[in-house]
């Protein structure tokens, strides 16, 4: 390399750009990344533990759950054990929760008595038809 | 035995790989403390922009706290994660795309890489050298720029920088000779001074 652009290269080696992230961004990655270490044990989880390919639907918040494991909860606490219906959950290439916003209603079955009346069929059925919000829901967490 | 700067940060690095593969997360504190200062300068190389550079940042992190294994498997841990940040770069720059296009016509901007050509170094201290050096790089292409980050700052050969761009050797090594030569026309005056110095 000729004599100026060897100085150039050493101008540049010595002036190295001195530039620093936000310094909250360390934080901002750590929680990132142990939210979705989080997710990726729930998604093998929920592999696992559908099994038997159920797994439950609380009608409450919209959450899943596996094994009494809630994977998933939104808006203000509330008893999920009360207002969960257990649905089948097919696996295909696009993974096992897809499928379950697909399934029939007519498969949802009722896991706890809360809901075996009439009245809570309709809302179970009215939840379960949402299937934007549960696409989104399961897109988003998993 | 090499001792130097460049070979303590790697094998820093080969030890924090090995660390975040055994203990998972608990160990990504330490690596982003060794390495987040440069990743983000290399990603504020591709990107251009801060905030586009954090975000950058934090995918290739969470991606190693995901996949740990390929970065301690890899015989070069530090080449892989640059990789892995160019790589999401990439991606987040095709999402943005049309965002970007529109800030790559931003005026102010344009102005301020033109002023930078043609810098006026009379009377010139260490702080405005080092000031016009960075706006020197900011007249490269990215491509161009990315380069010159990974051969002289993060002391990478141009094999191992032909293996992060996907790039024979061949057009790493010519990319990196056109963009000392533009370096060169727009810092010639303080070059020319320090050669006479010498």
């Amino acid at each position: 390399m000729n004599e100026p652009l060897a100085a150039v290269e050493d101008m540049i080696r010595e002036l190295a750009e001195d530039v620093s992230p936000a310094i909250s961004l360390r934080q901002r990655i750590l929680t990132a990344s142990h939210n979705a270490r989080v997710r990726q044990l729930r998604r093998v989880q929920i592999q696992r533990a559908a099994g038997g390919f159920v797994a439950s639907l609380c009608l409450m918040c919209v959450g899943i759950l596996v094994q009494s494991s809630f994977l998933h909860t939104l808006g203000s606490p509330h008893d999920h054990e009360q207002s969960v219906v257990r649905v089948p959950v097919l696996e295909n290439s696009r993974g096992l929760m897809n499928d379950a916003t697909n399934a029939d209603v007519s498969q949802v079955e009722v896991s706890t008595g809360h809901l075996s009346d009439p009245i809570e069929w309709e809302t179970a059925n009215s939840c379960w038809r949402r299937r934007d919000r549960q696409s989104a829901l399961i897109s988003r967490y998993f | 035995m090499n001792t130097g700067p460049a070979a303590l940060f790697s094998v820093r690095m080969r030890e924090c790989a090995c660390r975040i593969k055994r203990e998972g997360i608990g160990a990504l504190d330490e690596l982003y403390d060794l390495t987040a200062a440069r990743l983000y300068r290399y990603a504020l190389t591709i990107m251009r922009h801060h905030q586009d550079a954090e975000d950058v940042l934090q995918a290739a992190m969470v991606r190693i706290t995901l996949h740990p294994q390929g970065l301690a498997d890899s015989i070069h841990p530090w080449a892989y994660f640059l990789r892995i940040v160019r790589n999401e770069a990439l991606r987040i720059a095709k999402k943005q795309k049309v965002r970007r296009s529109r800030e790559q016509l931003n005026l102010p901007e344009i102005l301020e890489s033109e002023e930078a050509a043609t810098p006026d170094f009379q009377g010139t201290g260490i702080s405005e050298i080092r000031e016009i050096v960075q706006a020197a790089m900011k007249t490269l292409s990215p491509e161009q720029a990315e380069i010159v980050v990974l051969k002289i700052w993060e002391e990478l050969t141009f094999a191992e920088i032909s293996q992060i761009l996907d790039e024979s050797p061949n057009t790493v090594a010519s990319r990196y000779r056109y963009a000392l030569q533009k370096l060169n026309q727009s810092l010639d005056p303080i070059v020319g001074e320090a050669l006479r110095n010498e």
